[in-house]
């Protein structure tokens, strides 16, 4: 377990030797291991501590709903990013792109539970749902764009050795799947609500209903008009 | 640990390196498409190791097959409130158990073809906590300043060595087996190396026989002996 600890910590501190690795695909296994891991359980931590604004269950529903997010938002979108790679010209695995991915997702679940703290400060002081909810929308928003822009940088094709049309290709490919991968999340997001949890009694899940871009529009024609 | 010493350990990574596959205190090859060492069970501290990932592993498993677990609960009889939960639990900790299984048949299938390479790490365990033991001997010796079995620990030193030998060609021969399934002229070349190790071993006799020396030979030479004999089993299983 600590062996697992070790690696994230390495991923944090020692960010490019860590990249290095995977681009060799030195313990690749070892890192997939750690990452998932250490990713689901910091998600665990802050699912938990956005539902405990609700109920003892809603925490336990939202500790294994959010990393459910993130982690099945990733294995959607991984084949799409991988086939498009390959196609042109890219030499990385499948198992490779994974670690990638697994990489930036665990970026993004260290830095939601650096921010946990916050967020149960603001639990416990403030009892005011659409505060809390803003709240943790700014802080997923933030932890999202690091992580996303995390993957950008170490995704971004080199022309080392590659044809400089292809590297282009690959970027624009990277760009085009970075915004699929953040449509694919909001719409999981909404599908797999609620997470904090309105009051009234417990939910597992709502009635599928439209869909998380139709809400947005509706919620913004209502600001407006 | 004294230099000749210290070379004579198997390390982490030397153990990867001659086998090909990842090492992970417990598991080989990674914990998804590995198996893991059933002898080290024994122990408590990978005993908790190995539950703590079962669970982690149960626990991923039920995320990823949210997704089903929802759908199960979308039909229009049940309301998305509390009546929904034993449904979505049954079908979710059903298929939950069920993946778990599959995994555990599949580990059991695959540490039974990886059986000698198994023994082999088993053997280099007990050939590094040999080395260890000579090392708290030297220790000993210097702070009792007691008259060192100078000739005795020589010979250990040699049978460890041919030990080490022996090792390295059986993790050598393993991984052509297990990666080439069709006869290599090599392998016999391998498997004569360790019997002549193994025929050497034996003609070692120690001048103090009650020195402690003599239990660490002895576990040299049966460390030497069941490498050979891991290497016979393997090369039977072969040609049967």
């Amino acid at each position: 377990m600590l062996t697992y600890l070790g690696t994230v910590i390495s991923l944090l501190r020692d960010r490019q030797e860590f990249l290095t690795e995977i681009h060799q695909g030195v313990k690749l296994n070892h890192k997939i291991t750690a990452l998932l891991m250490s990713s689901s359980c910091c998600f665990a931590i802050y699912g938990g501590i956005i539902g405990a604004f609700h109920s003892p269950l809603q925490v336990l529903s939202s500790a294994i709903k959010l990393p459910a997010l993130y982690l099945i938002t990733l294995l959607v979108c991984l084949p799409a990013l991988y086939i498009l790679n390959v196609t042109f010209g890219a030499k990385q695995t499948l198992t490779q792109h994974f670690t990638y991915l697994l990489a930036a997702v665990a970026v993004i679940a260290m830095l939601l539970l650096g921010f946990a703290p916050v967020a149960l400060f603001f639990l416990i002081t403030v009892n005011d749902y659409q505060f809390f909810l803003l709240l943790n929308v700014v802080i997923f928003a933030l932890t999202g764009i690091i992580g996303v822009s995390f993957l950008y940088q170490v995704m971004k094709p080199i022309d080392t050795d590659d044809l400089s049309q292809s590297v282009k290709v690959r970027t624009n490919i990277l760009r085009f799947w970075l915004g699929l991968y953040g449509l694919v999340g909001s719409q999981l997001g909404w599908t797999l609500r609620p997470f904090f949890g309105t009051t009234g009694q417990f939910e597992l899940f709502r009635p599928r209903e439209g869909s998380f871009f139709a809400a947005v529009h509706t919620m913004l024609m209502n600001l407006l008009f | 640990m004294e230099a000749n010493l210290q070379t004579l350990l198997i390390s982490p990574q030397e153990r990867e390196h001659l086998s090909g596959l990842e090492w992970d205190g417990l598991f080989l090859g990674g914990l998804f498409t590995g198996v893991y060492r059933p002898r080290l069970l024994r122990h408590p501290a990978p005993l908790l190791t190995f539950a703590a990932t079962q669970l982690f592993v149960a626990l991923l498993v039920f995320i990823i097959i949210l997704p089903i677990g929802y759908l199960s609960v979308q039909h229009p009889s049940l309301t998305s409130g509390q009546a929904a939960i034993p449904q979505f639990l049954a079908v979710t900790l059903g298929l939950t158990l069920s993946l778990l299984i599959l995994w555990h048949s599949l580990i059991w299938f695959r540490i039974t073809r990886m059986k000698t390479l198994l023994n082999l790490l088993d053997e280099i365990d007990q050939y590094n906590q040999t080395i260890a033991a000579i090392d708290v001997l030297d220790q000993l010796a210097r702070v009792s300043a007691l008259p060192l079995a100078n000739l005795d620990r020589e010979q250990v030193l040699q049978a460890l060595h041919l030990v080490r030998h022996s090792l390295i060609c059986g993790l050598i021969s393993e991984r052509i087996f297990r990666e080439n399934q069709a006869l290599i002229a090599r392998r016999q070349d391998l498997c004569d190396r360790i019997a002549s190790n193994l025929a050497t071993l034996q003609t070692f006799t120690l001048t103090e026989q009650t020195s402690e020396y003599t239990a660490l030979l002895t576990t040299a030479l049966t460390i030497g002996r069941e490498v050979y004999e891991a290497m016979q089993n393997c090369q039977r299983a072969q040609k049967s």
